[in-house]
Protein backbone atom coordinates (compact mmCIF):
# COMPACT_ATOMS: atom_id res chain seq x y z
CA UNK A 1 0.00 0.00 0.00
CA UNK A 2 1.75 3.45 -0.97
CA UNK A 3 2.05 6.07 1.88
CA UNK A 4 -0.27 8.94 2.73
CA UNK A 5 0.39 11.81 -0.03
CA UNK A 6 3.40 13.84 1.31
CA UNK A 7 3.28 16.70 -0.50
CA UNK A 8 1.37 18.73 -3.22
CA UNK A 9 3.60 19.35 -5.96
CA UNK A 10 2.71 20.98 -9.42
CA UNK A 11 4.92 20.01 -12.44
CA UNK A 12 4.82 22.86 -15.40
CA UNK A 13 6.61 21.86 -18.48
CA UNK A 14 4.93 22.27 -22.21
CA UNK A 15 6.31 19.02 -23.27
CA UNK A 16 3.85 15.59 -22.08
CA UNK A 17 6.01 12.95 -21.91
CA UNK A 18 8.13 15.21 -19.59
CA UNK A 19 5.03 15.77 -17.27
CA UNK A 20 4.50 12.25 -17.52
CA UNK A 21 7.49 10.94 -16.55
CA UNK A 22 7.47 13.43 -13.71
CA UNK A 23 4.52 12.49 -12.56
CA UNK A 24 4.86 8.73 -12.47
CA UNK A 25 8.47 9.75 -10.27
CA UNK A 26 6.71 11.93 -8.00
CA UNK A 27 3.55 10.05 -7.29
CA UNK A 28 5.57 6.90 -6.40
CA UNK A 29 7.09 8.73 -3.77
CA UNK A 30 3.51 9.54 -2.60
CA UNK A 31 3.63 13.03 -3.98
CA UNK A 32 0.09 14.66 -5.13
CA UNK A 33 0.75 15.75 -8.27
CA UNK A 34 -1.04 18.11 -10.88
CA UNK A 35 0.27 19.16 -14.34
CA UNK A 36 0.79 22.34 -16.15
CA UNK A 37 1.47 22.30 -19.80
CA UNK A 38 2.84 26.20 -19.56
CA UNK A 39 2.89 28.91 -17.39
CA UNK A 40 -0.42 30.63 -18.16
CA UNK A 41 -1.89 26.90 -16.96
CA UNK A 42 0.33 26.98 -13.81
CA UNK A 43 -1.00 30.63 -12.48
CA UNK A 44 -4.69 29.54 -13.08
CA UNK A 45 -3.86 26.42 -10.76
CA UNK A 46 -1.92 28.18 -8.40
CA UNK A 47 -4.67 30.97 -7.84
CA UNK A 48 -6.87 28.17 -7.11
CA UNK A 49 -5.15 25.79 -4.72
CA UNK A 50 -2.05 25.65 -2.71
CA UNK A 51 1.28 23.93 -3.47
CA UNK A 52 4.31 23.03 -1.74
CA UNK A 53 6.83 22.96 -4.75
CA UNK A 54 6.93 23.55 -8.39
CA UNK A 55 8.96 21.80 -11.14
CA UNK A 56 9.36 24.65 -13.36
CA UNK A 57 10.32 23.77 -17.08
CA UNK A 58 11.88 27.27 -18.59
CA UNK A 59 11.28 27.07 -22.48
CA UNK A 60 7.64 26.95 -22.74
CA UNK A 61 4.95 28.51 -25.28
CA UNK A 62 2.38 31.51 -24.88
CA UNK A 63 4.33 31.95 -20.73
CA UNK A 64 7.79 30.90 -20.41
CA UNK A 65 9.32 30.00 -16.75
CA UNK A 66 11.12 33.33 -16.12
CA UNK A 67 7.23 34.84 -16.11
CA UNK A 68 6.41 32.43 -13.98
CA UNK A 69 8.84 32.93 -11.71
CA UNK A 70 8.58 37.20 -11.94
CA UNK A 71 4.50 36.82 -11.21
CA UNK A 72 5.31 34.34 -8.28
CA UNK A 73 8.32 36.55 -6.66
CA UNK A 74 5.66 39.68 -7.32
CA UNK A 75 2.78 37.60 -5.58
CA UNK A 76 2.77 37.76 -1.59
CA UNK A 77 1.05 34.76 -1.76
CA UNK A 78 3.24 32.70 -4.04
CA UNK A 79 6.30 33.92 -2.90
CA UNK A 80 7.11 31.59 -0.47
CA UNK A 81 6.58 28.82 -2.56
CA UNK A 82 10.07 26.56 -3.55
CA UNK A 83 10.81 26.11 -7.30
CA UNK A 84 13.11 23.66 -8.66
CA UNK A 85 13.29 24.43 -12.45
CA UNK A 86 13.97 21.82 -15.07
CA UNK A 87 16.06 22.63 -17.82
CA UNK A 88 18.50 21.35 -20.60
CA UNK A 89 22.20 21.36 -19.33
CA UNK A 90 22.95 23.74 -22.30
CA UNK A 91 20.52 26.14 -21.06
CA UNK A 92 22.81 27.09 -17.67
CA UNK A 93 22.59 31.10 -18.43
CA UNK A 94 18.80 30.64 -18.15
CA UNK A 95 19.21 28.17 -14.25
CA UNK A 96 21.43 31.27 -13.25
CA UNK A 97 18.74 33.81 -14.17
CA UNK A 98 16.19 31.79 -12.25
CA UNK A 99 18.12 31.45 -9.22
CA UNK A 100 19.18 35.02 -9.08
CA UNK A 101 14.54 35.36 -9.65
CA UNK A 102 13.91 33.36 -6.53
CA UNK A 103 14.50 29.64 -7.77
CA UNK A 104 15.32 27.54 -5.35
CA UNK A 105 17.55 24.85 -7.10
CA UNK A 106 17.59 22.92 -10.45
CA UNK A 107 17.67 19.97 -12.02
CA UNK A 108 18.85 19.01 -15.91
CA UNK A 109 16.94 16.76 -18.03
CA UNK A 110 16.77 14.08 -18.32
CA UNK A 111 15.76 14.10 -15.22
CA UNK A 112 17.26 11.32 -13.26
CA UNK A 113 15.11 9.88 -10.39
CA UNK A 114 17.73 9.56 -7.70
CA UNK A 115 18.64 13.20 -7.82
CA UNK A 116 14.85 14.03 -8.36
CA UNK A 117 14.03 12.44 -5.07
CA UNK A 118 16.91 14.34 -3.17
CA UNK A 119 16.25 17.74 -4.44
CA UNK A 120 12.65 17.41 -3.45
CA UNK A 121 13.27 16.20 -0.57
CA UNK A 122 15.73 19.19 0.67
CA UNK A 123 13.68 22.31 -0.40
CA UNK A 124 10.51 20.38 1.22
CA UNK A 125 12.43 20.48 4.25
CA UNK A 126 13.72 23.78 3.68
CA UNK A 127 10.15 25.26 3.11
CA UNK A 128 8.79 22.75 6.20
CA UNK A 129 11.56 25.31 8.56
CA UNK A 130 10.70 27.90 6.73
CA UNK A 131 6.50 27.10 7.58
CA UNK A 132 7.07 26.78 10.76
CA UNK A 133 9.43 29.64 11.56
CA UNK A 134 6.63 31.54 9.99
CA UNK A 135 3.89 30.21 12.23
CA UNK A 136 5.85 30.79 15.02
CA UNK A 137 6.27 34.53 14.02
CA UNK A 138 2.66 34.80 13.40
CA UNK A 139 1.95 33.43 16.71
CA UNK A 140 4.15 35.80 18.66
CA UNK A 141 2.80 38.53 16.56
CA UNK A 142 -0.22 37.63 17.83
CA UNK A 143 0.89 37.01 21.08
CA UNK A 144 2.82 40.63 21.59
CA UNK A 145 -0.63 42.06 19.92
CA UNK A 146 -2.52 40.78 22.91
CA UNK A 147 -0.04 41.69 25.16
CA UNK A 148 -0.03 45.30 24.10
CA UNK A 149 -3.62 45.41 24.99
CA UNK A 150 -3.14 43.81 27.52
CA UNK A 151 -0.66 46.89 28.90
CA UNK A 152 -2.83 49.47 27.24
CA UNK A 153 -6.09 48.15 28.95
CA UNK A 154 -4.32 48.65 32.46
CA UNK A 155 -3.62 52.16 32.20
CA UNK A 156 -6.72 54.59 33.62
CA UNK A 157 -9.19 54.15 31.30
CA UNK A 158 -10.29 57.40 32.07
CA UNK A 159 -8.15 60.47 33.64
CA UNK A 160 -9.57 62.31 36.44
CA UNK A 161 -12.78 64.22 36.60
CA UNK A 162 -11.98 66.66 38.93
CA UNK A 163 -13.25 70.23 39.69
CA UNK A 164 -10.70 73.17 39.17
CA UNK A 165 -8.48 70.63 37.46
CA UNK A 166 -7.98 69.42 34.31
CA UNK A 167 -5.52 66.30 33.20
CA UNK A 168 -4.11 64.78 30.26
CA UNK A 169 -1.98 62.18 29.80
CA UNK A 170 -0.35 60.22 26.59
CA UNK A 171 1.90 56.82 26.24
CA UNK A 172 3.88 55.52 23.04
CA UNK A 173 5.85 52.26 23.35
CA UNK A 174 8.78 51.69 21.73
CA UNK A 175 8.19 48.37 20.61
CA UNK A 176 4.55 46.70 21.00
CA UNK A 177 4.88 46.53 24.42
CA UNK A 178 6.94 48.27 26.94
CA UNK A 179 8.50 49.18 30.62
CA UNK A 180 6.46 52.34 30.91
CA UNK A 181 3.94 53.21 32.70
CA UNK A 182 1.56 56.01 34.56
CA UNK A 183 -1.55 55.90 36.46
CA UNK A 184 -4.05 57.70 38.09
CA UNK A 185 -5.42 56.51 41.54
CA UNK A 186 -8.40 57.71 43.49
CA UNK A 187 -7.74 58.31 47.00
CA UNK A 188 -10.24 59.64 48.64
CA UNK A 189 -12.48 62.95 47.74
CA UNK A 190 -10.87 64.94 46.24
CA UNK A 191 -7.55 63.52 46.34
CA UNK A 192 -5.53 61.89 43.51
CA UNK A 193 -2.29 59.21 43.33
CA UNK A 194 -0.38 60.32 39.96
CA UNK A 195 1.96 58.09 39.11
CA UNK A 196 5.01 57.72 36.19
CA UNK A 197 7.01 54.77 36.03
CA UNK A 198 9.75 53.88 33.62
CA UNK A 199 11.26 50.22 33.52
CA UNK A 200 14.79 49.70 32.57
CA UNK A 201 14.47 47.56 29.62
CA UNK A 202 12.29 47.69 27.07
CA UNK A 203 9.96 45.16 25.13
CA UNK A 204 8.44 42.05 26.74
CA UNK A 205 10.35 41.56 30.23
CA UNK A 206 10.29 45.26 30.61
CA UNK A 207 6.12 45.19 29.67
CA UNK A 208 5.79 42.31 32.57
CA UNK A 209 8.38 44.34 35.43
CA UNK A 210 6.28 47.20 34.86
CA UNK A 211 2.59 45.46 35.34
CA UNK A 212 3.97 43.87 38.77
CA UNK A 213 5.63 47.48 39.16
CA UNK A 214 2.15 48.95 38.60
CA UNK A 215 0.21 46.47 40.82
CA UNK A 216 2.15 46.95 43.32
CA UNK A 217 2.11 50.95 43.27
CA UNK A 218 -1.77 50.29 42.87
CA UNK A 219 -2.11 47.91 46.74
CA UNK A 220 0.48 50.68 48.39
CA UNK A 221 -1.10 53.57 47.05
CA UNK A 222 -4.56 52.43 48.15
CA UNK A 223 -3.59 52.04 51.93
CA UNK A 224 -2.93 55.97 52.45
CA UNK A 225 0.53 55.77 52.73
CA UNK A 226 2.59 58.68 51.94
CA UNK A 227 4.12 58.56 48.66
CA UNK A 228 7.45 58.05 49.82
CA UNK A 229 6.31 55.17 52.15
CA UNK A 230 4.67 53.73 49.38
CA UNK A 231 7.92 53.51 47.29
CA UNK A 232 10.05 52.42 49.94
CA UNK A 233 6.79 49.15 50.62
CA UNK A 234 7.16 48.44 46.72
CA UNK A 235 10.94 48.60 46.63
CA UNK A 236 10.79 45.80 49.18
CA UNK A 237 8.55 43.83 47.49
CA UNK A 238 10.48 44.04 43.47
CA UNK A 239 13.62 43.04 45.60
CA UNK A 240 11.86 39.85 46.94
CA UNK A 241 10.33 39.09 43.51
CA UNK A 242 12.95 39.69 40.86
CA UNK A 243 16.00 37.66 39.79
CA UNK A 244 16.29 39.61 36.47
CA UNK A 245 18.42 42.28 37.88
CA UNK A 246 15.38 44.84 36.63
CA UNK A 247 14.74 48.46 38.19
CA UNK A 248 12.50 50.92 37.84
CA UNK A 249 12.52 54.85 38.29
CA UNK A 250 9.15 56.28 39.21
CA UNK A 251 7.74 59.71 40.46
CA UNK A 252 4.56 59.02 42.28
CA UNK A 253 2.33 61.98 43.95
CA UNK A 254 -0.78 62.75 46.12
CA UNK A 255 -2.07 65.40 44.68
CA UNK A 256 -4.79 67.18 47.15
CA UNK A 257 -7.39 68.93 45.28
CA UNK A 258 -8.81 71.22 47.98
CA UNK A 259 -5.37 71.79 49.89
CA UNK A 260 -3.96 72.38 46.24
CA UNK A 261 -0.86 70.42 47.06
CA UNK A 262 1.46 68.34 45.49
CA UNK A 263 3.10 65.36 47.96
CA UNK A 264 5.54 63.87 45.63
CA UNK A 265 8.18 61.26 45.82
CA UNK A 266 11.39 60.56 43.24
CA UNK A 267 12.77 57.35 42.99
CA UNK A 268 15.59 57.48 40.34
CA UNK A 269 12.95 59.45 38.07
CA UNK A 270 13.19 62.70 35.94
CA UNK A 271 11.66 65.78 38.13
CA UNK A 272 8.42 66.98 36.78
CA UNK A 273 8.22 70.33 35.20
CA UNK A 274 6.49 73.10 36.90
CA UNK A 275 4.98 75.89 35.06
CA UNK A 276 3.97 79.01 36.72
CA UNK A 277 0.58 80.86 35.35
CA UNK A 278 3.41 83.12 33.79
CA UNK A 279 4.56 80.34 31.76
CA UNK A 280 7.90 80.15 34.11
CA UNK A 281 9.43 77.05 34.79
CA UNK A 282 9.51 76.70 38.81
CA UNK A 283 12.67 74.99 40.42
CA UNK A 284 12.21 72.40 43.09
CA UNK A 285 14.67 71.67 46.09
CA UNK A 286 16.15 68.36 43.86
CA UNK A 287 17.42 66.02 46.08
CA UNK A 288 19.64 62.63 45.25
CA UNK A 289 17.29 59.33 44.13
CA UNK A 290 17.37 56.14 43.28
CA UNK A 291 15.19 53.16 41.46
CA UNK A 292 13.50 50.72 42.58
CA UNK A 293 14.16 47.42 42.71
CA UNK A 294 18.31 47.50 43.27
CA UNK A 295 18.90 48.82 47.24
CA UNK A 296 17.31 47.72 50.01
CA UNK A 297 17.12 51.61 51.25
CA UNK A 298 17.24 53.48 47.97
CA UNK A 299 17.05 57.27 48.61
CA UNK A 300 13.48 58.90 47.77
CA UNK A 301 13.44 61.92 46.96
CA UNK A 302 10.45 63.87 48.63
CA UNK A 303 8.34 67.09 48.86
CA UNK A 304 5.39 69.08 48.73
CA UNK A 305 4.57 72.19 46.52
CA UNK A 306 1.80 73.98 46.34
CA UNK A 307 -0.10 74.97 43.41
CA UNK A 308 -0.75 78.29 41.94
CA UNK A 309 -3.97 78.77 40.49
CA UNK A 310 -3.37 78.35 36.25
CA UNK A 311 -0.57 76.31 36.88
CA UNK A 312 0.65 73.81 35.02
CA UNK A 313 2.68 70.09 36.33
CA UNK A 314 3.84 67.47 34.12
CA UNK A 315 5.19 64.36 34.71
CA UNK A 316 7.33 62.18 32.18
CA UNK A 317 9.30 59.35 31.41
CA UNK A 318 12.88 60.16 30.36
CA UNK A 319 12.06 58.86 26.39
CA UNK A 320 11.06 62.77 26.13
CA UNK A 321 14.24 64.17 27.81
CA UNK A 322 16.73 61.79 26.55
CA UNK A 323 15.20 62.44 22.74
CA UNK A 324 18.36 63.04 20.74
CA UNK A 325 18.93 65.19 17.32
CA UNK A 326 21.03 64.40 14.23
CA UNK A 327 23.97 66.18 16.46
CA UNK A 328 23.55 63.52 19.04
CA UNK A 329 22.53 66.44 21.76
CA UNK A 330 19.54 65.17 24.07
CA UNK A 331 16.42 67.11 24.55
CA UNK A 332 17.14 67.50 28.51
CA UNK A 333 14.50 68.62 30.65
CA UNK A 334 15.84 71.85 29.75
CA UNK A 335 14.59 71.77 25.91
CA UNK A 336 10.62 70.48 27.38
CA UNK A 337 11.00 73.33 30.31
CA UNK A 338 11.74 75.74 26.32
CA UNK A 339 8.74 74.19 24.72
CA UNK A 340 6.25 74.35 27.62
CA UNK A 341 6.99 77.91 27.47
CA UNK A 342 5.61 78.28 24.45
CA UNK A 343 2.82 75.95 25.17
CA UNK A 344 1.60 76.13 28.42
CA UNK A 345 -1.37 78.04 28.22
CA UNK A 346 -3.01 74.78 25.78
CA UNK A 347 -5.18 72.29 27.90
CA UNK A 348 -2.64 69.52 29.46
CA UNK A 349 -3.84 66.71 26.60
CA UNK A 350 -3.11 69.13 23.85
CA UNK A 351 0.58 69.56 25.56
CA UNK A 352 0.81 65.93 25.58
CA UNK A 353 0.06 65.34 22.16
CA UNK A 354 2.57 68.59 21.51
CA UNK A 355 5.55 66.85 23.19
CA UNK A 356 4.95 63.60 21.44
CA UNK A 357 5.32 65.47 18.12
CA UNK A 358 8.09 67.72 19.47
CA UNK A 359 10.15 64.68 20.64
CA UNK A 360 9.34 63.11 16.54
CA UNK A 361 10.52 66.08 14.96
CA UNK A 362 13.74 66.65 17.48
CA UNK A 363 15.16 63.52 16.41
CA UNK A 364 14.54 63.88 13.04
CA UNK A 365 11.84 61.25 12.11
CA UNK A 366 13.92 58.46 13.41
CA UNK A 367 12.50 55.31 14.94
CA UNK A 368 11.60 55.88 18.20
CA UNK A 369 14.48 54.53 21.00
CA UNK A 370 12.19 54.94 23.95
CA UNK A 371 9.12 54.27 25.43
CA UNK A 372 7.12 57.79 25.33
CA UNK A 373 4.93 58.68 28.83
CA UNK A 374 4.04 61.96 30.17
CA UNK A 375 1.07 63.22 32.72
CA UNK A 376 0.02 66.73 32.84
CA UNK A 377 -2.49 68.29 35.02
CA UNK A 378 -3.41 71.98 35.17
CA UNK A 379 -5.04 74.08 38.51
CA UNK A 380 -7.57 76.20 37.05
CA UNK A 381 -7.93 79.82 38.57
CA UNK B 1 26.35 10.86 -37.89
CA UNK B 2 24.05 9.15 -40.42
CA UNK B 3 22.27 7.15 -38.21
CA UNK B 4 20.02 8.48 -35.80
CA UNK B 5 17.93 5.10 -34.98
CA UNK B 6 20.08 3.84 -32.29
CA UNK B 7 18.50 3.43 -28.73
CA UNK B 8 21.34 3.29 -25.84
CA UNK B 9 20.13 0.28 -23.87
CA UNK B 10 21.46 1.47 -20.57
CA UNK B 11 19.33 3.92 -20.66
CA UNK B 12 16.54 2.32 -21.90
CA UNK B 13 16.55 -0.27 -19.13
CA UNK B 14 17.62 2.36 -16.24
CA UNK B 15 13.82 4.15 -18.19
CA UNK B 16 12.39 0.74 -17.20
CA UNK B 17 13.54 0.18 -13.45
CA UNK B 18 13.22 3.67 -12.63
CA UNK B 19 9.43 4.42 -14.35
CA UNK B 20 7.94 0.90 -13.76
CA UNK B 21 7.81 -2.23 -16.95
CA UNK B 22 3.91 -2.19 -16.52
CA UNK B 23 4.29 2.11 -16.78
CA UNK B 24 7.08 1.98 -20.32
CA UNK B 25 5.27 0.93 -22.98
CA UNK B 26 2.22 3.35 -22.62
CA UNK B 27 4.77 6.53 -22.39
CA UNK B 28 6.78 4.90 -25.32
CA UNK B 29 3.56 5.10 -27.27
CA UNK B 30 2.99 8.77 -26.20
CA UNK B 31 6.26 9.68 -26.63
CA UNK B 32 6.06 8.09 -30.35
CA UNK B 33 3.04 9.88 -31.16
CA UNK B 34 4.51 13.13 -30.13
CA UNK B 35 8.39 13.22 -31.35
CA UNK B 36 6.40 12.83 -34.82
CA UNK B 37 3.67 15.77 -34.67
CA UNK B 38 6.69 17.47 -32.86
CA UNK B 39 8.67 17.52 -36.39
CA UNK B 40 5.85 18.02 -38.52
CA UNK B 41 5.48 21.09 -36.40
CA UNK B 42 9.40 21.61 -36.66
CA UNK B 43 8.77 20.67 -40.38
CA UNK B 44 6.45 23.25 -41.20
CA UNK B 45 8.03 25.90 -39.56
CA UNK B 46 11.62 25.78 -41.12
CA UNK B 47 9.02 26.08 -44.37
CA UNK B 48 7.92 29.59 -43.12
CA UNK B 49 10.73 30.92 -41.84
CA UNK B 50 9.32 30.42 -38.19
CA UNK B 51 12.64 30.79 -36.29
CA UNK B 52 11.29 30.43 -32.69
CA UNK B 53 8.84 27.94 -33.68
CA UNK B 54 11.24 25.51 -34.77
CA UNK B 55 13.43 25.92 -32.26
CA UNK B 56 11.12 25.19 -29.78
CA UNK B 57 10.26 22.14 -31.29
CA UNK B 58 13.65 20.14 -31.81
CA UNK B 59 14.15 21.54 -28.40
CA UNK B 60 11.35 19.52 -26.97
CA UNK B 61 12.04 16.37 -29.08
CA UNK B 62 15.78 16.68 -27.61
CA UNK B 63 14.79 16.38 -24.10
CA UNK B 64 12.52 13.41 -24.35
CA UNK B 65 14.53 11.28 -27.35
CA UNK B 66 17.86 11.74 -24.31
CA UNK B 67 15.31 10.18 -21.76
CA UNK B 68 14.44 7.53 -23.74
CA UNK B 69 17.80 6.00 -24.45
CA UNK B 70 17.40 8.41 -27.89
CA UNK B 71 21.00 9.67 -27.85
CA UNK B 72 21.56 10.12 -31.05
CA UNK B 73 18.57 11.92 -32.06
CA UNK B 74 18.31 13.78 -29.28
CA UNK B 75 22.41 14.57 -30.24
CA UNK B 76 20.92 16.04 -33.70
CA UNK B 77 17.61 17.65 -32.27
CA UNK B 78 20.49 19.67 -30.01
CA UNK B 79 22.40 20.68 -32.88
CA UNK B 80 19.23 21.93 -34.67
CA UNK B 81 18.31 23.52 -31.66
CA UNK B 82 21.83 25.30 -31.60
CA UNK B 83 21.23 25.86 -35.48
CA UNK B 84 17.49 27.44 -34.95
CA UNK B 85 18.38 29.94 -32.18
CA UNK B 86 21.52 31.22 -34.09
CA UNK B 87 18.83 31.70 -36.29
CA UNK B 88 20.25 29.26 -39.28
CA UNK B 89 17.46 28.05 -40.64
CA UNK B 90 19.00 27.20 -43.84
CA UNK B 91 22.03 24.69 -42.67
CA UNK B 92 18.86 23.35 -40.20
CA UNK B 93 16.69 23.03 -43.46
CA UNK B 94 19.83 20.70 -45.38
CA UNK B 95 20.00 18.52 -41.68
CA UNK B 96 16.52 18.01 -40.38
CA UNK B 97 15.40 15.34 -43.75
CA UNK B 98 17.98 13.24 -41.33
CA UNK B 99 15.65 13.41 -38.34
CA UNK B 100 12.42 12.96 -40.58
CA UNK B 101 13.99 9.63 -42.02
CA UNK B 102 15.32 8.22 -38.98
CA UNK B 103 12.04 8.76 -36.91
CA UNK B 104 10.24 5.24 -38.14
CA UNK B 105 12.89 3.56 -37.00
CA UNK B 106 13.65 4.77 -34.30
CA UNK B 107 9.79 4.54 -33.18
CA UNK B 108 10.12 0.81 -34.31
CA UNK B 109 13.44 0.53 -32.03
CA UNK B 110 11.63 1.91 -29.11
CA UNK B 111 8.63 -0.19 -29.21
CA UNK B 112 10.57 -3.62 -30.43
CA UNK B 113 12.49 -2.59 -26.48
CA UNK B 114 9.51 -2.28 -24.62
CA UNK B 115 8.18 -5.85 -25.66
CA UNK B 116 11.35 -7.50 -24.81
Amino acid sequence: MPDAPKSRLLVVDDDRVNRLVMQRYLETEGHQVSLAADGEEALALLSQKSFDMLLLDIEMPVMNGFQVLERMTADPLLREVPVVVVSGVEELDSVVRCIQMGAEDYLTKPVNRVLLKARIDASLEKKLLRDRQSALLKRLQREMEIAQHTQMSILPERLPEQAGYTFGALMKPARSVGGDFYDAIPMGEDRWGLVVGDVSDKGLPAALFMTLTYSLIRVEATQNKDPGQALRDVNKYLLEMNNQSMFVTVLCGLLDCREHSFHYARAGHPLPIWISPEGLPLGFEKQPSQALGLFEHPKIDEGIIHLPPHSLLVMYSDGLSEAVNDEGSQLGHTGLEARLRETYQLSPNAVCLDFWQFVQKYSGGSEQQDDFTVLAFHREG
Amino acid sequence: MDDLTAVDLKTFENLREQLGADFLPGIVDIFCEDVLLQLQTAESALASGDQSGFTRAVHSIKSTSLSFGALDFGAEARELEALGRAGDLEQAKARFPLMLRACPSLRQNLKELCRA
